[in-house]
């Protein structure tokens, strides 16, 4: 065969592969076997008017349900949700809110990650590899909610469904642990359970769902929603 | 000095003390690795787990961190549910700790273990978390 020959070859192989398959397809029909479906897409609505100044709770069940224990050094201690209080100088007014990791559609955290740990799950879920973050901490950067903590010291006792260690960086995971067996994050469980329900979580495609029943009611807005990130996490009331 | 009959004789008595060390050391005859806690057989033959559990780790984590697969045979707490053995309190010994199942053998190889450094090494409270 000469080159000529060779290239022939090369070139049909190519177009008998490229109509009608797309990388995509492949990626997605490889994961098959898992509970995640590139047709939902997870997210959280928080009704600041019913969140309580001073109120925990979330991040509590938060704290509890990760294992996640501080070393009293709130400046590098991991945390998943911050509690913010905010004032509005023009008329006095405050709420306070829960912020976590907006899972959002482009997220910058994955844009700039170096190795690709920082991944968007296909059912709009934001995720760190951990095997793959070499800690370089970009996404901390990059993300316009200060979502994501750095580990800077060796831990002890981790949950075995959260594994958590030092040189990486972690956040919010929307507990994919209970989602994918078709349960609700701790954060929302517990706000329930204390009847404040100013949590929910659901899927926003589908339109019967509860989160998408409010989300249609409600007037909601995304925090930073100029940078167009298509945010997972919607706030009322702020 | 010695005569060299001598030589050749403790030539060959070192040589006897080498291969009997190394014999010893190779058939690992005195290495006793604990069997599982719980469950009949392991999820694939002993053979093939000893050579390839790390190869069915890192694939099971993919379809779990990527696809949501949970409680899936070849997950890391599958393994510590029947790997992890409890103390005469009644706690689970983590599974690296000296003499335990995973520690046993990778002290042997010389192979150093980092899984967990970062993923319990006892099923803890796997089952109660799991809604």
């Amino acid at each position: 065969m000469n080159r000529r020959k060779m290239l022939k070859a090369g070139g049909a192989a190519f177009l008998a592969l490229a109509p009608g398959v797309r990388l995509v397809d492949l990626a997605v029909a490889a994961s098959k076997g898992g509970s995640t479906d590139h047709l939902v897409r997870w997210g959280m609505l928080v009704d600041a008017t019913k969140c309580a100044r001073g109120c925990t709770d979330c991040v509590d069940a938060c704290n509890q349900e990760h294992g996640l224990y501080g070393k009293g050094r709130a400046e590098t201690d991991a945390q998943y949700i911050r509690v913010v209080d905010l004032q509005d100088k023009a008329t006095g007014k405050t709420s306070s809110l829960p912020v976590m990791c907006q899972h959002c559609e482009t997220a910058p955290c994955v844009d700039v990650c170096p190795t690709g740990a920082s991944f968007r799950r296909q059912d709009g879920v934001v995720l760190v590899d951990k095997h793959t973050c070499i800690g370089c901490r970009y996404c901390m950067l990059a993300c316009p909610y200060k979502a994501r903590s750095f580990i800077h010291e060796n831990l002890t006792d981790q949950v075995p469904h959260t594994p958590r260690g030092k040189g990486t960086v972690e956040s919010c995971n929307f507990c994919t642990h209970r989602v994918d067996r078709g349960g609700t994050p701790a954060c929302v469980e517990a706000c329930e359970s204390k009847d404040h329900r100013a949590l929910v979580f659901g899927d926003m495609n589908d339109p019967d769902s509860e989160l998408s029943r409010q989300l249609k009611e409600k007037s909601t807005t995304q925090i930073r929603s100029d940078l167009n990130l298509n945010t997972g996490v919607r706030y009322h009331g702020v | 000095m010695y005569t060299r009959r001598q030589c050749l004789l403790i030539g060959i008595g070192l040589g006897l003390i080498t291969i009997s060390m190394a014999s010893d050391k190779l058939t690992g005859s005195h290495r006793t690795i604990p069997g599982a806690v719980q469950g009949e057989s392991c999820v694939g033959p002993v053979e093939v787990m000893r050579r390839e559990h790390m190869t069915m780790l890192f694939h099971q984590r993919d379809r779990t961190m990527y696809a949501g697969q949970r409680d899936a045979e070849h997950s890391l707490t599958g393994c510590l549910s029947c790997h992890t053995r409890k103390n005469v309190r009644g706690e689970y010994i983590p599974v690296n700790a000296p003499g335990e199942f995973c520690e046993e053998c990778h002290a042997y190889t010389a192979l150093k273990m980092d899984c967990f450094e970062c993923h319990a090494a006892t099923p803890g409270n796997a089952v109660a978390s799991t809604q």
